[in-house]
């Protein structure tokens, strides 16, 4: 399905450009806003990072997914961004080993929906940029590690070593915003 | 792996699959689309490519057959008509003077390629302003 879209935009036909954003927008938008941490620049990274795919469509030879070709395309974008401006990030998110899984899930699972979504947003957009690109590759988009290595170019080992810190951050720094949500209602 | 450590997993998937966000913009499809159909088309830069690769092999084939023809002609004259300087100085001149009749056109096709480029820089920030 994918490369006869592929061949199509190669005829000519731009339009049909269309199926890979609207299939994989959202996606790229979201690693896109993991390593630069801001909606508007975010926006434009990965609006840059289609019009290159779009670009250098006929350098793709189809020996990887297409998402997996875009994403590392919106990686580089973001990091080519990450470069030029400083964003602040929580570098260092308190005590990792003092962490309750199953305290942190009944906290969460009385939230709405919304909620949920936004204190988890808020939690990644916290971490630093590689550890919330890594977690959204692998937890969201489901890519497996071989594929990750591809798309950011870091080792296997160091991507398993981001993942398990990562995820030990990234439940820190939930824990702490719910903290401060209950904290706020009483 | 042990059964906490899945059930964290499990956890953080679930949690995870709630953190896909969208572009806050409305028009972000037409705004991409509308660069898109500004933007030259794949195939045609990717011709680009292969027409500088053609240039690059049509030089080596000409040289090459100046060498052979230059080479035929010292075999059968025994030397008489070309020796070994005159086959350098020859080369030389061929590769001095070929290049620079490639390099013209060519750079008048890239210098028009850069124009397009910074055309369709301007536009586009025309259009997002």
């Amino acid at each position: 399905m994918e490369s006869e879209h592929i061949q199509k935009v190669l005829e000519g036909d731009a339009n049909s450009f269309r199926y890979f954003i609207e299939k994989y927008r959202d996606m790229a938008y979201s690693l896109a806003i993991s390593i630069v941490k801001n909606g508007q620049i975010a926006e434009e990274v990965t609006q840059d990072a289609f019009l290159k795919a779009y670009r250098s469509l006929g350098k793709f030879e189809q020996r990887s997914k297409f998402s997996t070709w875009l994403y590392k395309i919106v990686t580089n974008e973001g990091l080519k961004r990450l470069r030029k401006k400083e964003f602040k990030y929580a570098d260092d998110v308190g005590e990792l080993n003092n962490i309750t899984y199953s305290e942190i899930n009944n906290s969460v699972t009385e939230l709405t929906e919304q909620e949920q979504k936004y204190y988890i947003n808020k939690g990644l957009e916290m971490l630093l940029p590689n550890d919330s690109l890594i977690l959204r590759l692998f937890y969201l988009d489901e890519k497996n590690v071989k594929e990750i290595t591809e798309i950011t170019g870091f080792s296997i080992t160091n991507i398993k070593t981001i993942l398990h810190r990562a995820r030990k951050r990234f439940y820190s720094v939930l824990k702490e915003e719910l903290h401060h949500e209950i904290k706020s209602i009483l | 792996m042990n059964k906490e450590h899945l059930d964290i997993d499990a956890l953080t998937k679930e949690l995870l699959k709630k953190s896909l966000q969208k572009p806050a913009s409305s028009n972000f499809d037409d705004q991409l689309m509308k660069k898109i159909m500004l933007s030259p088309s794949p195939e045609k830069l990717k011709s680009n490519g292969t027409y500088l690769r053609k240039a690059w092999i049509f030089m080596l084939i000409a040289v090459a057959c100046l060498l052979t023809t230059a080479m035929i002609i010292g075999q059968l004259s025994d030397g008489y008509f070309i020796n070994i300087s005159t086959l350098l100085s020859i080369t030389i001149n061929w590769v001095f003077y070929g290049g620079l009749i490639l390099f013209i056109p060519l750079f008048f096709y890239h210098f028009d390629s850069l124009m397009q480029t910074m055309i369709l820089k301007r536009n586009e920030k025309i259009m997002v302003s």
